[in-house]
């Protein structure tokens, strides 16, 4: 005799032959269904690992920038709002906080066009101050930091544009050579492209104004005090903590998607539950007079649900590994094609769409097994 | 005839459709007996109630009223589950039209009672082989019903009817879609079941090949059954 827990799996088992040799009786039908629920795994984990590697790849550039604290104009919030402080108010920063602040730099920060090979292309640019690095480029393959005339773009604005190390690339009027690839500066629908504060303040035509300033503190604990000081000198900025800045970045570049995310999911969950329902609706009513043989032969009403249910979870589970297989070949081909989309697809998202994969299934098991509970036994007498 | 030795007691059973003017008697206080190793054969016009009074004695049907005792348990008495349980151990079903599943092979469908029962993969294999066995199926197991004539699919449905090692065998119009031969070949396979295996066979059928193997035969009409084994030209022409 076997044990009990081997003997369970053995009958388990045996209703899957069942409901798999049912499946399969119409392969192409069964094809049809998988592709179906593959199609809405798909869909929503594609744009689940967009939304993922969307909302990682805007926080990039914030994190790499060592400050403690972003002073802002007031009522600006994030990194893409519009934020004009005077020029005087970083120097005077750096005179009252010296006891407290180790560094402060300003930093310029606008959209703009750059020209190459006579074709324009949107980016932001990023005037920095080279001599404390605060807001420059991160992990630079190349020159660092530019010298006068010279950028370092993003890898990503690298890939889309084509520029590398060397080329040359236009900005009012003005060419500059690339020395340098960074990362960490992609925002999807745009790239930063790097320079010196005085180039920026060249081309990018804001004379005695910068966006932001960074400060780095000796003592991060003293975020408040040096808050309430500067916001008390300076009532027309505000100062906001690195983690609430990048929060802030992140909810307004993302506020966008997630009501588009929350549709697709609800019109992927709708058509693969309608896909996976109309099949095994369809091969319960062809298979009644069989389910009647059961019936009739000695298994009860659950032990048919239980062949309706582990249909439905066989085309959903075929389904999803598909699924899953084709949004791992589609990051791969978008990571070449349209490399400004990274694709993040974490463990909890995998285990988030297998769960409502499942729960496709069950529901789509729900009309067939209310049919079959009406079934009359009586049926398997007809000729 | 030994009480003990009822596989199959039927009392006073009644099944009426409908109601008030509508109704229709069905069965009217139907009473009959199958002991270990008989065959017991009920002949009838259609529309008799035949196929009424096998779903009841099977459990797929309720009575209005009267007993339907299986090995002396009270069927009627029984909820669903427990139903489903004596169709699964007491009771082999052979219809007219095979009733095997398309989808599985013969023997799966032989095993799709046993695994039902709990009996797990390798025992059920070997049950199955050897029961199709038995019944001249030798090197057919893993045919589907498709690829089988009508004698062997009846021949797989008696097989799946004896899988459980029931104590009695019902067998509704068993010989209807097949030809004289085949039909003759499975009546006395019922009998050989009845006779080698001790089982209890009942056989609803207007085939007159099933009064030849038949111990007792009984007539259904208007609802109501007679013993008509010992009346002229009962086992001859009728």
């Amino acid at each position: 005799m076997l044990p009990p827990i081997v003997l369970l799996f053995s009958r388990w088992w045996s209703m899957i032959t069942v409901a798999l040799r049912n499946l399969l009786s119409e392969k192409i039908r069964f094809g049809v269904t998988v592709l179906g629920v593959a199609f809405s795994v798909f869909l929503i984990s594609l744009f689940l690992a967009l939304f993922r590697g969307f909302t990682g790849t805007v926080d990039d550039y914030i994190e790499s920038v060592p400050a403690d604290v972003w002073v802002v104009q007031r009522g600006t919030r994030d990194l893409m709002g519009v934020s004009m402080l005077p020029d005087g108010l970083v120097q005077e920063i750096r005179d009252r906080g010296s006891s407290v602040i180790k560094n402060a730099s300003g930093l310029l920060m606008r959209p703009t066009d750059i020209v190459i090979d006579g074709e324009p292309l949107r980016i932001h640019g990023v005037g920095y101050d080279i001599e404390t690095g605060l807001g420059g480029p991160a992990n630079v393959s190349g020159k660092s930091p530019p010298g006068p005339g010279e950028v370092v773009i993003d890898k990503v604005l690298s890939d889309v544009s084509g520029l590398g190390i060397g080329d040359s690339v236009g900005i009012s009027e003005k060419t500059f050579r690339v020395v340098g690839i960074s990362h960490g500066g992609n925002f999807v629908f745009t790239q930063l492209l790097f320079m010196r504060m005085e180039d920026a303040r060249e081309v990018l035509g804001v004379e005695g104004v910068t966006n932001f300033v960074v400060i780095d503190l000796k003592n991060p604990s003293r975020a408040d005090s040096v808050k309430k000081t500067i916001e008390e000198n300076a009532p027309f900025a505000e100062v906001i903590s690195r983690d609430q800045f990048i929060d802030n970045t992140r909810e307004q570049l993302t506020s966008t998607l997630v009501p588009l995310l929350v549709v697709i999911v609800i019109v992927g969950l709708i058509v693969g539950t309608a896909v996976v329902g109309l099949t095994i609706y369809t091969l319960t009513v062809e298979r009644m007079r069989e389910y009647g043989i059961m019936k009739a032969v000695g298994f009860t009403n659950w032990d048919l649900f239980r062949v309706v249910i582990q249909q439905a979870l066989i085309a959903g589970a075929l389904g999803y590994g598909v699924g899953i297989l084709f949004v791992l070949g589609a990051s791969r081909l978008l990571g070449v094609v349209l490399p400004q989309f990274a694709t993040t697809l974490t463990v909890t998202d995998l285990v988030g769409v297998a769960a409502a994969t499942l729960a496709m299934s069950v529901t789509a098991s729900y009309i067939p097994v209310r049919r079959l509970a009406r079934l009359d036994p009586v049926i398997v007498f007809n000729p | 005839m030994d009480e003990d030795n009822a596989v199959l007691r039927v009392d006073s059973l009644t099944k009426v459709y409908g109601e008030g003017d509508t109704a229709v008697r069905a069965l009217d206080s139907v009473g009959l007996r199958v002991d270990c190793g008989e065959v017991v054969v009920v002949m009838g016009p259609s529309g008799a109630g035949k196929t009424t009074m096998l779903s009841i004695i099977g459990g797929l049907l309720t009575p209005t009223s009267g007993s339907v005792f299986i090995d002396g348990t009270d069927v009627g008495r029984l909820a669903e589950g427990g139903r489903a349980r004596i169709r699964r151990e007491k009771v082999g079903f052979v219809f007219q039209s095979f009733n095997l599943l398309e989808a599985l092979t013969a023997r799966q469908n032989v095993e799709l009672v046993l695994w039902k029962a709990g009996l797990e993969g390798a025992q059920a294999r070997r049950r199955s082989v050897e029961l199709l066995g038995m019944l001249g199926l030798k090197g057919r197991e893993n045919h589907r019903p498709r690829q089988l004539s009508g004698g062997e699919k009846q021949r797989v449905a008696i097989a799946r009817a004896l899988a459980n090692n029931p104590s009695l065998i019902l067998a509704d119009e068993p010989t209807a879609s097949l030809d004289s031969k085949r039909g003759r070949e499975i009546v006395g396979l019922l009998r050989m079941v009845a006779k080698d295996l001790g089982k209890g066979v009942l056989i609803v059928s207007h085939d007159l090949r099933a009064r030849e193997v038949a111990d007792r035969i009984l007539w259904l009409e208007d609802g109501q059954i007679r013993d008509i084994s010992d009346e002229p030209g009962a086992r001859g022409v009728m």
